[in-house]
């Protein structure tokens, strides 16, 4: 009987012997393709192992009971098939008891051009001899799991299965990748598509890390544009205990590195396209690099391609508050949270948050012409007044009472309080965390929804921030009586005019981390350590560093107060700076450098904006009543800061429920990865918890899910779905935008897309940015002017940049595409307009979804 | 003359409730009596200045303001609340990519 084959012979025993994985790989091996060494433990060794056991039936296309699956699982092999199998393991390793393979399945009737079955069938990494057998028999079962017998149906494969099973020299790999030797998506049919991350290619066959993606031209193999990820994590080289966490943290250094050089991409494409015409088909090719050789190692046609999407009815517009604040998708569970707290009129539409146009319209007075609905909805300036008729009158009155009654109390409430009585958020934050009956859909009702009749405002802090949005009325009312009372008063003194007073949060924040940058600065040792630029063990060091002993004091008093905020916040899957400081570290090395001190400047900022309304707005009593109104706008400015400070205390406490969650359920097994649960839904994990689900129940939807959120996060949100938003991308020279805080600058572009990964701006910079939100601020410091594409004046990089006097232009959309790092820039934020001082011809533009 | 005591009776009943729930907001905080006193005053003078104007007949058209700016708040707090329980006050998740359903 033939037990195993070499896999250089697997290629003539054919599909029904060694599975269609085998054939594939001794066809590339036959002509000299660098595939890692292996034998093939064939489909006849299977069927013998199930009828030895009892299981014949199985084989018959019996339905899978535990009792027959475990039956297999504990029958004790054949020792003739187990002899077969160490002599092949042998072969291999030249007798090194330390020697790792991989075992792979290889389904008889996989990696067809229409059933690749990819990801559908185990694979095991790093096994050991010892483990060899065990594994084997594992592969088997993965034929038999829910997902796999599914996938089988929609396939129309109807007989049972027969299953192969690969066991290959283990590659220690440094980088890996998958090839598209077409555009699977469809989108790009001339291009390549390379993507490539740190460390093995499961985590990104899995959707488990955000790969690097090159387009390589299919025609000269140039490469036509990349996009950089960011490579938080990797494979963790150590499988062995299998409690742990399967994937491992990318030193924070490596995380935006590009995975592959010019060099490499050519050799990873020419490979590519060696495959595709060994095999005749576009390929799916997977490949590693280990010490600089690049091996092959699977090449399958490409059977996926991305669905046309689902057209959405209705007409739908973007939820700017949110959408300013963080452009990426929300994880499923983060969905399935927030839609349980949110109106009937909004819907996540692929992960982001929009509001029913439809519903709006028809809410309002007719009259208010569209474009300047889309326009207030997207917290842009309209531009023209709104045209009312009388008609419309009653319908006005009716919303007006309406809206009076409901949140007249609320506004009159906020309308001056001590910025003290939100610390009350903090004490019921606390409160909710250890209450352990609580679950996190109604910790998360009760953070946001107002728990009781006339709560205290300290613990609505969601309420009074909406209430402090008012400011953005009055600065209208202001600059419109300035306009005509004092033309001269331009608009850099009116920014100065109205910016917050000295106790706002974020303005706090960015002193306390330049504090903290000062402490460091004492020490000469703790600062080489910092600016050495490993944040990863720079906690670690410092424990214990002697002089160390300043600056981890003063970090926990910032982390006391700060700890909660983070990239992304609102995500509630983002790590907080408590739970990775990281980001953190790298801001304090960028204030450690060159810096403006532009935090000084601001009261100065405001006096010269004074003397400039004494000079064009004589009447004592006109700027008595500008003052006023400057005062309220300040007050309300830093409400909104300040209350905007404490929402992701409640995502973070939200968050701490689900973590928690998570570590018992990986020391139970119902999960096997770390951040895994973010890919569930909420009655999913109920269901896991209470046994009504198991793992395998789920492993196929995480995946998909995952991979399936990483399409999203590539694709650019649109602010509208039916509706003309007019986010036409920019053009190659001048970039539109509104103005956010007004100015003029000049720098060289510094992009930075994830504050966590790449936080370094020199001195004199321009800050692109696909949106901003608090965690960005002490970026703010050294830049020259900011840019970010989705904004309003009510966002967060607005409200920051007027307090700190820098220009900003927001809504530039078309941005990230039309600029290149380094790129000279001229912003005149005043006009809204920024201008590619040394604008290169640009490729087009690429996206893949 | 009652509807017009009735009118001007409930931005009245606003601010004194808002002033109340401020003065609850802010002596909870410790050091901050004088700024919750300061808050109340102008409510609870206006309020008395038109209990002042209005004779005892419009009295209850004042009340009647604050049982209706009060009755509101209740209903639209229960309204909420039965909502969210009943989870049948939530947004919906649109997926326009179904192949990785």
């Amino acid at each position: 009987m033939n037990w195993t084959l070499p896999l250089r012979d697997a290629a003539p025993a054919g599909q029904a012997l060694v599975g269609g994985k085998a054939v594939r790989l001794g066809e590339l091996l036959a002509q000299d393709f660098d595939v890692p060494p292996g034998f093939v433990v064939t489909t006849e060794a299977f069927v013998s192992h199930f009828m030895e056991a009892g299981a014949s039936g199985l084989l018959d296309g019996e339905y899978p009971t535990p009792e027959l699956l475990t039956r297999v699982a504990n029958h004790q092999m054949n020792p003739e098939l187990v002899s077969a199998i160490r002599t092949g393991f042998a072969s291999l390793s030249d007798g090194d008891p330390q020697y790792l393979c991989a075992v792979r399945s290889s389904g008889a009737d996989e990696d067809g051009t229409w059933a690749s079955f990819a990801g559908q069938h185990a694979t095991y990494y790093y096994t050991r001899e010892d483990d060899l057998e065990t594994r084997i028999v594992d592969c088997w079962l993965s034929a038999f799991t829910l997902e796999a017998r599914a996938y089988r149906r929609e396939m129309g494969l109807f007989s049972a299965p027969r299953m192969a099973v690969i066991v290959q020299y283990m590659l220690p790999a440094d980088i890996s990748g998958v090839t598209f030797t077409r555009d699977p998506t469809g989108q790009h049919d001339d291009c390549m598509v390379i993507e490539s991350c740190w460390g093995l290619g499961a985590a990104l066959v899995d959707g488990r890390v955000s790969p690097d993606a090159y387009f390589v031209s299919r025609g000269d193999q140039s490469l036509r544009a990349r996009r950089i990820g960011t490579k938080r994590a990797k494979v963790a080289e150590a499988l062995l205990d299998r409690s742990g966490s399967r994937l491992e943290a990318v030193p924070r250094h490596l995380q935006r590195v590009p995975t592959l050089d010019s060099a490499d991409v050519a050799r990873v494409a020419a490979l590519a396209m060696r495959c595709e015409l060994a095999f005749g088909t576009a390929q799916d090719v997977e490949w590693a690099i280990v010490d600089g050789r690049l091996y092959l190692l699977q090449s399958r046609p490409v059977t996926r391609v991305a669905s046309v999407p689902t057209p959405v009815e209705g007409r739908w517009i973007a939820f700017k508050p949110v959408l300013e604040n963080s452009d990426e998708p929300f994880t499923p569970l983060s969905v399935d949270l927030f839609r349980r707290v949110l109106s009937p009129w909004m819907a996540f539409i692929d992960g982001r948050l929009y509001v029913d146009y439809d519903a709006v319209e028809r809410l309002l007075p007719s009259g208010i012409p569209k474009r300047t609905l889309i326009d207030a909805l997207l917290l842009r300036d309209p531009g023209t007044s709104i045209g009312m008729s009388w008609r419309a009158a009653p319908k006005l009155a009716l919303i007006a009472i309406t809206a009076y009654l409901s949140s007249a109390i609320l506004f009159a409430r906020t309308r001056n309080l001590p910025r003290a009585v939100f610390d009350a958020f903090r004490a019921r934050c606390e409160a909710l965390v250890a209450d352990a009956n609580l679950d996190p859909p109604t910790t998360l009702r009760m953070l946001l929804a107002p728990h009781r009749l006339f709560a205290p405002i300290g613990e609505l802090v969601l309420a009074a921030n909406v209430s402090a949005g008012r400011y953005f009325i009055l600065t209208g009312f202001l600059t419109g009586f300035l306009e005509r009372h004092a033309p001269g008063f331009d608009a850099e003194h009116f920014a100065a005019l109205t910016v917050g007073p000295k106790e706002m949060a974020s303005r706090e924040m960015v002193e306390s981390i330049a504090q903290l940058a000062a402490v460091a600065a004492e020490k000469p040792a703790i600062k080489a350590l910092i600016l050495a630029n490993r944040f990863d063990e720079l906690p670690h060091q410092l424990v214990v560093h002697p002089d160390a002993g300043p600056f981890v004091s003063a970090l926990e008093v910032f982390m006391s107060r700060f700890g909660h905020r983070g990239t992304r916040e609102i995500e509630i899957a983002a790590p907080r700076w408590r739970e990775d400081p990281t980001p953190l570290f790298a801001m304090i090395a960028n204030l450690l450098g060159e810096t403006t001190g532009r935090i000084n400047v601001i009261e100065a900022r405001r006096a010269a904006a004074q003397a400039a309304l004494l000079e064009h707005l004589p009447s004592r009593v006109k700027r008595a009543f500008v003052n006023l109104v400057a005062r309220r706008i300040r007050y309300f400015a830093a409400l909104r800061e300040n209350t905007r400070h404490w929402h992701p205390l409640a995502f973070a406490t939200v968050r701490a429920k689900i973590l928690s969650l998570e570590r018992h359920m990986m020391v139970t097994g119902e999960l096997k990865c770390a951040d895994d649960i973010f890919y569930l839904l909420w009655d999913e994990i109920e269901d896991l918890s209470a046994g009504r689900l198991s793992w395998r129940h789920v492993e196929e939807r995480v995946r998909n899910r995952r991979i399936r959120h990483l399409r999203r996060c590539r694709l650019r949100p649109p602010l509208g779905f039916n509706l003309e938003t007019d986010d036409a991308p920019a053009g190659h020279v001048r970039l539109l935008g509104r103005c956010a805080s007004p100015g003029r600058a000049e720098g060289r572009a510094r992009i930075i897309r994830d504050p966590a990964a790449d936080g370094e701006i020199r001195a004199g910079d321009v800050l692109v940015a696909p949106y901003t939100d608090p965690s960005w601020t002490p970026l703010f410091l050294n830049a020259a002017a900011i840019v970010v594409e989705t904004g309003s004046y009510l966002s967060h990089a607005g409200t920051v940049a007027r307090e700190l006097g820098i220009p900003c232009v927001v809504d530039a959309y078309g941005l990230l595409d039309g600029v290149e790092e380094g790129q000279r820039l001229q912003v005149d934020a005043t006009a809204g307009t920024v201008l590619l001082l040394d604008p290169e011809p640009k490729q087009a533009a690429l996206t893949w979804a | 003359m009652g509807v017009i005591w009735f009118l001007v009776g409930i931005p009245i009943a606003v601010e004194v409730i808002a002033a109340l729930l401020r003065f609850r907001d802010c002596i909870r905080t410790s050091g901050l009596r004088v700024y919750a006193i300061e808050g109340l005053i102008f409510p609870l003078f206006a309020l008395g200045v038109l209990l002042w104007l209005a004779s005892p007949v419009h009295w209850i058209a004042i009340a009647g303001a604050f049982a209706v700016v009060l009755a509101w708040q209740v209903l639209v707090h229960v309204s909420l609340q039965v909502a969210l329980r009943r989870n049948s006050f939530h947004s919906r998740v649109i997926d326009t990519d179904q192949s990785l359903q």
